[in-house]
């Protein structure tokens, strides 16, 4: 589904990722680990097309097609999702409508006609129910003064209606309480299925205890310094990265 | 003495006054008011504060036809611009004349008086005539030299409204002269009134002057929802002076949605004369073009713990100009204000002009006032969120750029006016491309 072979990337001079080469098969959860500021933010804003990042050497294919070449829009239609760490937000444009606008463009992608505003807020009271969200939300302008648990379940929200192929979901457990973590957890978890895979970014194995990945990942300098299974992530909760920080 | 350059007996203002047939009744206010003009000493120029972003002497240095009723208005023209909800409480003003035969008031009749301004000269000619000689703005002065006509509206103490009540300010164009319309309207809401009124101003396609003045009154604990719909002609030259005081307890929430045109300017001069009154006035602009509007707002804050918050966006496109000059003036006596001013911009043209002083005059020592004006474009952050939602950079341009209205335009007290504030000011930006259907 994904394959990132060999990937260099960087934001303005600085070279930050230096060689990455990953596999995601259909219906794999993937942990991607480390501390900050070693190239994981960088891989998923490169993966979803960010400006502000530039590639300097290697290549990503998704679903055969060559990612990179395409501008982010097209990369969301085809299936690609970022959770963001930080959403922003956008105060005046409410929530529902939103949301209605980015699940209609994936219709009119999938060559389907758009849901006019009732039945899209069926499907929305339908997701927001399964996911535990106040109904509340949907008036709100997007992500504006939404607490940080709940910009997170907006993320997954968004996730829930457009169903990716590929989701990243950066730190999504940062600014989380534990409960706030759980429900939002389990909302990833229905998510998941045997035709989408899921790549979950943090630097804190908790969220793994959750949401339980096949392979897990240490990137490290912007390298994927070693590959292994829940296991690996185990080991992380009582070694930490600095073994790995120490190695030169 | 303010700067200004004395009028010349053969300017086109003193022309107009050749030929301005003035009634006795509005005599003592059209030359209180010419007074005035003498004394502050002629035609303002960039150098007088009042006008330091806005070149109003063309616009008023201009030959223009003084006029007084309109040669005809159909009711199918006061039908159109009549707002859902309102098809039985709405006043007519064609070219500053009052006319009961365009307008309905038959579902508020008993909740309020109406009376043409001629009518009511002897109750409130002595305080048009004192705020003449007060007014340090010329176009306030000259709606007062040239004032013949208007409305007198009153709601008695403790009737709240049932309807929204609309005043439509309708003006008509010539070929030959420049049309100029001098309305004055007096809103009296007594003791714990409560009314919502919605202005809506609209001509005939071309070139006329509108002048007109909205002298507001809320009696202790009254409240009053205001709306300006400003949709005159590109040509237009829109002047309106809008002068509010609230006693004790009483609450003022406006609103202004304003098209622009060739020049557009609204004076609000609010007063918080009582204990605890209350200010909310908001304003959203959209220009395109040559077209300008301008805020002067001065707000006075007179008595103790008085609130008012202020807050306008513009969007500017092409050589589009706005201003928005506003002062808060906190007297002595007002100890425990609590006063914000915010003015937002959008840039949409590297050719547009966007000026903004939000300021603050304070004579109290116990007070919270803030004041803040931002400029920007886009926020690049806000387009790559959307696209990265799959959502095409033109139309997340299109859904940032009329979101940045929206919070404004849904402060209008009226669904109607609401939407058709939207419609006039989303559909300038859908025309240009910023079309989010």
């Amino acid at each position: 589904m994904l394959e990132i072979n060999r990937l260099r990337a960087g934001y303005g001079e600085a070279e930050i990722l230096k060689g990455i080469s990953l596999t995601v098969k259909p219906g794999e959860i993937h942990g991607i680990m480390g501390p900050n500021g070693h190239g994981k933010s960088t891989m998923s804003k490169i993966l979803i097309g960010h400006p502000a990042y530039a590639v300097t050497g290697g290549g990503v294919t998704f679903n055969g097609k060559n990612l990179l070449e395409m501008p982010p829009e097209k990369r969301a239609l085809e299936g690609m999702f970022l959770a963001y760490q930080y959403p922003v937000e956008i105060p005046g444009v409410n929530n529902a409508e939103f949301l209605r606008m980015a699940y209609n463009e994936k219709r009119k992608h999938e060559k389907l006609e758009p849901v006019d505003p009732l039945d899209f807020d069926e499907l929305l009271n339908a997701k927001m129910k399964f996911l535990g969200m106040d109904s509340r939300f949907k008036e709100r302008a997007v992500n504006e003064g939404f607490s940080g648990g709940e910009k997170k379940k907006n993320e997954i929200l968004q996730m829930a209606l457009l169903e990716p192929k590929v989701a990243i979901l950066d730190e999504i457990d940062s600014g989380l309480d534990i409960d706030a973590l759980k429900v939002v957890a389990e909302g990833v978890n229905k998510l998941a299925g045997p035709g989408n895979s899921l790549m979950i970014i943090t630097h804190y194995p908790r969220i793994l205890q959750y949401i339980k990945p096949h392979h897990v990942h240490v990137l490290i300098r912007g390298k994927i310094v070693r590959s292994g299974g829940m296991d690996l992530a185990e080991e992380l909760e009582t070694t930490g990265y600095d073994s790995y920080l120490k190695e030169k | 003495m303010a700067p200004g350059e004395p009028i010349v007996k053969d300017s086109p203002f003193f022309a107009a006054l050749d030929c301005f047939v003035q009634k006795a009744e509005f005599r003592a206010v059209n030359e209180a008011s010419l007074a005035r003009i003498m004394e502050i000493g002629g035609l303002p120029g960039r150098k007088h504060e009042m006008f330091t972003f806005v070149r109003i002497r063309p616009h008023i240095d201009t030959p223009f036809q003084p006029k007084f009723g309109v040669d005809s208005l159909s009711c199918n023209t006061v039908r159109r611009l009549v707002y859902h909800g309102c098809e039985k409480s709405f006043l007519v003003i064609g070219d500053g004349v009052f006319y009961p035969g365009l307008s309905d008031i038959s579902a508020v009749r008993e909740e309020l008086t109406v009376r043409p301004l001629i009518d009511a000269m002897t109750e409130v000619g002595q305080r048009l005539r004192d705020a003449a000689a007060a007014t340090n703005d010329i176009t306030a002065a000259m709606n007062g030299a040239f004032c013949s006509g208007g409305l007198a509206i009153g709601v008695k103490a403790g009737t709240k409204l049932s309807a929204p009540l609309q005043i439509i300010v309708y003006s008509t164009s010539a070929n030959e002269r420049l049309n100029a319309t001098f309305p004055a309207v007096t809103l009296d809401l007594g003791e714990g009134a409560k009314a919502v009124v919605i202005v809506k101003t609209a001509g005939e396609a071309g070139a006329y002057l509108s002048n007109a003045l909205f002298d507001l009154r809320l009696g202790v604990a009254a409240t009053l929802d205001w709306a300006f719909i400003q949709s005159d002609d590109a040509a237009a030259i829109h002047l309106a002076n809008i002068r509010m005081t609230a006693q004790k307890y009483a609450r003022f929430s406006g609103v202004t949605a304003c098209k622009g045109s060739r020049m557009t300017r609204q004076h609000h001069e609010c007063r918080l004369q009582g204990e605890g009154a209350e200010l909310s006035l908001s304003g959203v602009t959209i220009l395109e073009k040559k077209e300008e509007a301008h805020h002067y707002v001065r707000v006075h804050h007179e008595a103790p713990r008085c609130q008012s918050r202020q807050h306008f966006k513009n969007i500017l496109s092409d050589n589009g100009h706005s201003s928005v000059d506003s002062c808060v003036t906190v007297h002595p006596d007002a100890q425990l204000t609590d006063s914000n001013q915010l003015v937002n911009n959008l840039m949409l043209s590297p050719d547009a002009t966007a000026d903004n002083k939000p300021w603050l005059s304070i004579y109290a020592d116990d007070v919270k006032c803030t004041h803040g004006a931002t400029i920007g474009k886009i926020d690049e952050d806000q387009i790559f969120y959307l696209k990265s939602r799959g959502i095409p950079e033109e139309r997340a341009r299109a859904l940032l750029t009329t979101s940045f209205a929206q919070s404004v335009i849904a402060a209008i007290p009226q669904v109607d006016a609401a939407l058709d504030a939207r419609d006039m000011l989303i559909g300038k930006l859908e025309a240009k491309g910023f079309g989010v259907n």
